[in-house]
């Protein structure tokens, strides 16, 4: 047995040695020289960034995290003050808005048949419309011969539009009608709770409005023309309109689809609170898609921040 | 009787040892070259030095194609993509030696060590009929020894992926990373003045696919984490509509198409989840939902715009631009709505926030001086670097699924076309030029399932 136990042991032993000389051949490095260096050097300067960063920053961050959360604090107090600010004015949007719903019902009531809120409203617009109408006069000569020119020239360019979207049309009913069979149930689920495929009709006298960078506020410009706009809707009360969204290029494709359907959005509001019903109205968004002018400098831009108009007919 | 069970004992314990040592010493033999390897590239700094020399086809036959010579540049381009290689460049001396070896049926190691060659690739193409068979060797020049072999075989049309896929074997055998040169990237360009359709290339531009044909405006395409479904939105039915599609373009799902925006739109990290902004309740808010659009989840209730939303790598929140400050800015919350805060307080108009894979750090482009960069906020330390400088907008960045490149639309030669660089920002370049143009882009996950590395 005693010798047994030495054999064993002295096997072991010449094992780990082996195993020692097989390591020590295997351990031996396989890349050049100045691969190595390389290695060595980059390591080094990896360490001494890192050291640097982190020396750098350990050092001053006591003192600056105070500036920094002072300057926070600054930040948030001034950001709870423009929050404030930013209720107030949305608490006061509120009540426009629900102004603007009482005029709805008003509308609706009217259209109901209430002769009394009716000729009360008809005489209050008759008085704001002689009164309009006089400023518009004028207004309206100099326009009308500005107008012509102008017609001559959009009338051309939209028939071409309207044109290609009716093609378009076409076409889609065509690849619709191909593809009903293969498409999934899933969207014929989904798809009919909403009418988009109605054709659409430019209305010259629906003019586009205009307005300033990443703002879906209405301008007064452009409340002057809303007002001509709603003239229209008044006197063509079977109509429905569209109301498309558009920005310039300048900005994201998504926040500019975000900010189209906010003009889009703000423009319906504003025509509702000039008496139009909501159901006349739709909004679409185009974001920065489809400028109008492919240029790239402010006259290009000011011309693409705008919402049109189209007449919808089933 | 006694002593029996201990003598077994014994011997257990020797054969045991013996055992055991033998597997050390083997796995010590065998695995040292890559670990060698593996460790320098792992440091991050120095890179292998690799010579592609020309493919050789076989006997007899014409190389009509000049495949030897593509397969070379291919594999080329993908190593010094994957930024762990350095090819040898010297076209020359690689031809010349590359030559010498095919004379002498051996290998000069000597001239190739001259040439700076650390590992040596050496590739044979064999055609039959439409298939072709790639057969590649890898040498340690150092050690003079062949290390690795690896054979493909694909239909010829697919020649560009049986490389690349040469390309990840190589990646992983040295860096014990998953290449990503079998990925994918899709991205939106102009069709006519005013339509827009849905893409798909391979990850460095070549192979490019168009597929969708709505004939109307198409945007904002990300591909789903398993890779076979692509998330965008369409006017095809005159309203900005979230739609699904297969990869091959074959089949589409209507998502989301209430009246109003239903979009932008992204998917969770397990696939199974949306989110998108839609403006149904009258102002675009960011939503969860399901896959059928159904079982909808509002996570922000401000009067503003709330869009861009991007789903974080563990699931737990989800980055989104509002304007809410007065400005766009970007904000994080957790996917259920809660714990809203601010990131960005640099530049006036940051949108499109991007997670990279390991959910440190999120790229996002921002307006600087006028025009649009792509910045990359660390969201560990809260260090902002700018990525991209100089002429044009730089916008829509998405990271390779390794982390380690950044892809994006840059008008920075006139019209927008589809960029990439390294996740530091260098090595900036445009792997895509189409008269449409290119926008948005979204890089795909790897396609583990269909193509796997581990199986050839």
């Amino acid at each position: 047995m005693g010798k047994d136990s030495f054999k064993f042991l002295a096997i072991i032993c010449l094992i780990f040695l082996m195993n020692g000389v097989i390591s020590c051949a295997a351990i031996k490095p396989a890349p050049t020289k100045p691969a190595e260096d390389k290695a060595a050097e980059k390591l080094k300067q990896l360490k001494q960034e890192r050291k640097t960063e982190i020396g750098v920053k350990r050092m001053p961050t006591e003192m600056e995290k105070k500036v920094e959360e002072e300057e926070k604090i600054r930040k948030e107090e001034e950001i709870k003050k423009l929050e404030e600010e930013r209720k107030l004015v949305e608490d006061k949007l509120k009540v426009a808005e629900e102004k603007m719903k009482v005029e709805e019902e008003k509308a609706r009531l009217m259209a109901e048949g209430e002769k009394r809120i009716a000729e009360e409203k008809l005489k209050l617009a008759d008085e704001k419309k002689k009164v309009e109408e006089e400023k518009m006069k004028v207004a309206e000569e100099k326009m009308k011969v500005e107008e012509e020119k102008a017609r001559l020239k959009v009338e051309g360019e939209k028939r071409k539009t309207a044109e290609e979207r009716t093609i378009l049309m076409a076409e889609e009913e065509k690849r619709r009608t191909e593809e009903g069979r293969v498409k999934p149930a899933m969207e014929a689920e989904i798809k009919p709770q909403i009418a988009k495929e109605s054709k659409g009709e430019v209305i010259t006298e629906l003019e586009d409005i205009y307005f300033d960078f990443d703002s879906s506020d209405i301008r007064s410009d452009a409340k002057d023309i809303l007002l001509k706009n709603t003239e229209w809707l008044k006197k063509n009360p079977d109509k429905k309109i569209q109301i498309e969204g558009h920005c310039d290029e300048r900005g994201t494709a998504e926040y500019n689809l975000a900010l189209g359907d906010r003009r889009a959005m703000s423009v319906k509001k504003y025509l509702i609170s000039l008496g139009i019903s909501a159901e006349r109205l739709t909004t679409i968004s185009y974001g920065k898609e489809l400028p109008i002018d492919p240029g790239h400098n402010e006259e290009a831009w000011s011309k693409n921040r705008r919402t049109h108009f189209l007449t919808i007919t089933k | 009787m006694d002593k029996m069970p201990e003598f077994v004992g014994k011997y257990k314990v020797f054969s045991f040892l013996l055992l055991s040592s033998v597997l050390f010493s083997l796995s010590s033999v065998f695995a040292d070259t890559p670990d060698v390897y593996l460790s320098l590239t792992r440091i991050g700094g120095a890179k292998i030095n690799i010579a592609i020399p020309e493919f050789s086809l076989q006997d007899g036959f014409l190389d009509r194609e000049n495949l030897c010579q593509k397969s070379a540049e291919i594999l080329i381009g993908d190593l010094n993509n994957s930024a762990f290689f350095k090819t040898v460049e010297n076209r020359d001396s690689l031809r010349d030696t590359h030559a010498g070896d095919k004379k002498s049926g051996k290998i000069n190691f000597k001239e190739w060590t001259s040439l700076g060659t650390e590992i040596l690739i050496k590739g044979n193409l064999i055609l039959e009929g439409e298939r072709v068979h790639i057969e590649c060797r890898l040498y340690d020049v150092k050690r003079e020894e062949q290390i690795d072999d690896y054979k493909f075989s694909d239909n010829r049309n697919r020649f560009r992926q049986i490389i690349h896929k040469l390309s990840d074997k190589i990646t992983y055998r040295f860096t014990g990373e998953k290449g990503i040169a079998m990925t994918k990237l899709t991205f939106v360009s102009r069709t006519t003045e005013r339509e827009k359709e849905i893409y798909i290339s391979d990850y460095d531009g070549h192979n490019i696919n168009k597929i969708t044909d709505d004939k109307s405006i198409t945007l904002f395409p990300k591909w789903s984490p398993d890779g076979k479904y692509i998330l965008y939105t369409t006017f095809k039915y005159k309203n900005p509509d979230l739609y699904l599609t297969d990869i091959k373009g074959d089949k589409t799902w209507a998502i989301s198409n209430s009246p109003g925006i239903n979009a932008p739109a992204t998917w969770s990290p397990d696939g199974k989840k949306l989110t998108a902004s839609l403006s149904k309740d009258g102002n675009p808010e960011i939503y969860t939902m399901d896959l059928d659009g159904k079982n909808l989840l509002r996570l922000t209730t401000y009067s503003g715009i709330d869009t861009t939303p991007a789903w974080s790598p563990n699931g737990r929140e989800i980055a989104f631009t509002s304007d809410r400050s007065g400005t766009p800015q970007i904000y994080i919350m957790g996917f259920d709505g809660t714990n809203l805060r601010r990131l960005t307080y640099q530049g006036s108009y940051n949108d499109h926030a991007s997670w990279s894979p390991d959910g440190n750090k999120l790229a996002y482009s921002s307006r600087s001086s006028g025009q649009f960069d792509i910045f990359v906020i660390n969201l560990v330390s809260g260090k902002v670097l700018q990525m991209t400088s100089g002429a044009g907008n730089n916008q829509n960045p998405t990271w390779s699924p390794d982390g380690r490149q950044i892809a994006f639309s840059s008008s920075r030669e006139g019209k927008y076309q589809i960029y990439t660089m390294n996740a530091d920002g260098t090595n900036q370049r445009r792997i895509i030029y189409l008269e449409g143009g290119g926008y948005s882009p979204s890089w795909s996950p790897r396609f583990e399932s269909v193509n796997s590395v581990t199986s050839p």
